[in-house]
């Protein structure tokens, strides 16, 4: 028209933000439309994720230790790992509607956006309502803080420490949902099983594998590996005897299983979406 | 600058797909765009037409970089869609008629508020480049309601302005006019006029509707079975209709049913409904005055009238034509 208009500039980290910003912003304005439906579901989601501290609890009515943790330790887990998942949760599983976008032809709009699809889709399917899920784990956590010794830890760098296992463990619930739901661009109703990896690992990450027979541990450890999340770094913050059969060293691999998983997500991705068909219309 | 608009050259797309079941499952491809050349110039309003499942939506597709094309070369804006994605989509504005670009659950305003974020405009520029869109589409009484709460019309007026915010020089539009009322269709039109002939946007709109073709396009490209059946200006088209002629004729009683197999040399009967009688006449072949006089035999005549055919005559002809001209594709693809 008027004026030429130039080629986009590569976006800056602040750019990203601002985008991010707009696209979450107007989701939330959505969601507020219906605020009832809003505070309904933040209320079921709260108290379908602190459920599970009730389960805890139950158990360690009839017994004093699982799989060699007693119930600070456990306790310590279900903070790390429900912290991890919430966030994960909350700032990726948007990326749950892919399948969505893709059977409508939505997915198409993004595609003609200068801007990077994997964000514009995580940010335009932002829920406010998604933060039920973070706020049981966020609280064990805080709590975390203020009575340490509750969670089986006794100095302050431990503490330190599982706030990076939290914040590695995010990272690496984040890669799997993506890679889990890119499965979309292959098999459209891949929904249900990208939700058995991803909801089905995180309920694993809340115990300790060590209760799991060998080949179900193997699983979450090499091909789903939530394993990474907390309990294997916990073994080592906490100083749980390790499970027999594995080295020493995998306690503190979890930074590279999130790496590998993120490379991994972004090659499936990408593969995804040239191999995106759209649809009729 | 001097690149055309757009430039295919030996354009494929294949999409394949798995039949039957189980053990039984075997791969069928379709080639839905099948070596398609052409060219878009830079200030043309060109009509892509041809039947559903033509490869239209699939070429647009493969313009606007959302699918990736197996195999040929296209340029559009002297950029690469696939590769160059996001600066193509900067400088094109795209318009889906059956798929919806807004934000459902917010105000339009605030729909054309998110994509100038996206798009990273000028604050000043965007509210000018607005206030000229809507008032071009007449959609300003309508900026505060929920998109869900718009008619059609009005949405599809919105859906243009937010594909028209950012300013591009290129436009594609599939389908926007489906569905729509006389009224919309007038302020789609006269806008879409406006932007070419002040803004010198390049227009590329796909149609069922030949009141579009006729009052915007300057040439048209009928697409058939994923081959350029036909690459014309407008008058071309026209010509298409050849010398043929509809005559409407109107006795004075009711005709007998044995009128429809009246048969006469380059004239036929295509409808008849009690007194009256509507025929195809080839100028080319008989005569006005001729056809009447043998017309004279089912008694006096109240009322004639003689049209030129219409575009719709001639489209459905040159479909016709089409599926003549390639029996080999139509086994093919039945």
């Amino acid at each position: 028209m008027r004026v030429l208009t130039p080629s986009p500039r590569p976006l800056s980290f602040g750019d990203h933000l601002r985008l991010v910003r707009a696209y979450s912003g107007a989701r939330v304005r959505s969601e507020m439309q219906y605020r009832a439906s809003f505070a309904f579901s933040l209320c079921a989601q709260i108290l379908a994720t602190a459920i599970d501290l009730v389960a805890i609890w139950a158990v360690f009515q009839a017994t004093t230790t699982i799989g060699g943790w007693d119930a600070h330790q456990v306790l310590w887990l279900y903070a790390v790992s429900m912290s991890a998942f919430g966030l994960a949760d909350l700032f990726v599983s948007a990326i749950e509607e892919i399948p969505e976008h893709i059977r409508s032809g939505r997915f198409d709009s993004y595609l003609l956006r200068p801007s990077p699809i994997l964000s514009s889709v995580i940010a335009d399917g932002f829920e406010l309502r998604r933060a039920g899920r973070a706020i049981p784990g966020l609280a064990a956590l805080i709590a975390m803080f203020i009575r340490p010794h509750s969670f089986g830890v006794s100095n302050p760098s431990t503490l330190m420490w599982s706030l990076v296992t939290v914040m590695v463990g995010t990272w690496l619930y984040g890669a799997l949902f993506i890679i889990t739901n890119s499965v979309a661009f292959w098999l459209i109703d891949s929904r249900e099983v990208a939700n058995s990896f991803t909801y089905g690992g995180a309920a694993a990450s809340h115990y300790p594998l060590d209760i799991l027979s060998g080949w179900l541990r193997r699983l979450y450890i090499w091909l789903i590996p939530v394993g990474f999340v907390a309990w294997l770094p916990g073994t080592r913050l906490l100083e749980v005897p390790k499970p027999s059969g594995l080295p020493s060293w995998l306690a503190l691999c979890s930074p590279a299983a999130a790496l590998v998983l993120s490379v991994l997500a972004a090659v499936v991705w990408r593969a995804g979406i040239r191999r995106y068909e759209s649809t009729g219309s | 600058m001097n690149a055309p608009a757009i430039e295919l050259n030996d354009v494929v797309r294949v999409f394949e797909r798995r039949v039957g079941r189980g053990l039984h499952r075997t791969k069928v491809v379709s080639k839905a765009v099948d070596s398609i050349s052409l060219t878009v110039a830079r200030g043309e309003i060109v009509g892509w037409l041809g039947p559903n499942g033509a490869g239209k939506s699939t070429t647009i597709k493969m313009c606007t970089g959302i699918l990736v094309p197996t195999s040929g070369t296209l340029k559009v804006l002297g950029l690469d869609p696939v590769a160059q994605r996001r600066a193509l989509a900067a400088r094109i504005g795209v318009v889906f008629g059956q798929r919806s670009q807004l934000w459902w659950d917010l105000p339009v305003r605030d729909s054309f508020e998110l994509l100038h974020r996206i798009h990273r405009t000028s604050a000043l520029d965007h509210a000018r480049q607005r206030d000229l869109l809507v008032e071009l589409t007449d959609l300003g009484p309508n900026l505060d309601v929920p998109v869900r709460q718009l008619s059609l019309g009005q949405r599809m007026r919105g859906e243009l302005v937010a594909a028209l915010l950012h300013r591009p020089e290129l436009l594609f539009l599939d389908e926007p006019t489906i569905g729509l009322d006389v009224v919309s269709k007038h302020a789609i039109h006269n806008a879409l006029l406006d932007l070419r002939n002040q803004h010198g946007v390049t227009i590329v709109l796909t149609t069922h509707d030949l009141g579009d073709v006729r009052k915007l396009c300057d040439r048209v490209t009928v697409i058939d079975r994923g081959h350029i059946a036909l690459d014309t200006d407008l008058d071309g088209l026209f010509a298409r209709a050849g010398s043929n002629r509809k005559l409407l004729v109107t006795f004075e009683d009711e005709l007998p049913v044995s009128a429809a197999g009246f048969a006469c040399p380059g004239v036929t009967v295509v409808g008849l409904v009690a007194e009256q009688m509507t025929l195809d006449v080839d100028l080319g072949i008989t005569s006005i005055p001729a056809t009447l006089h043998a017309l004279g035999t089912f008694g006096a005549m109240a009322d004639l009238s003689v049209e030129e055919r219409d575009i719709e005559a001639v489209v459905r002809d040159l479909y016709r034509t089409i599926a003549l001209d390639h029996p080999s594709v139509s086994n093919l693809h039945d």
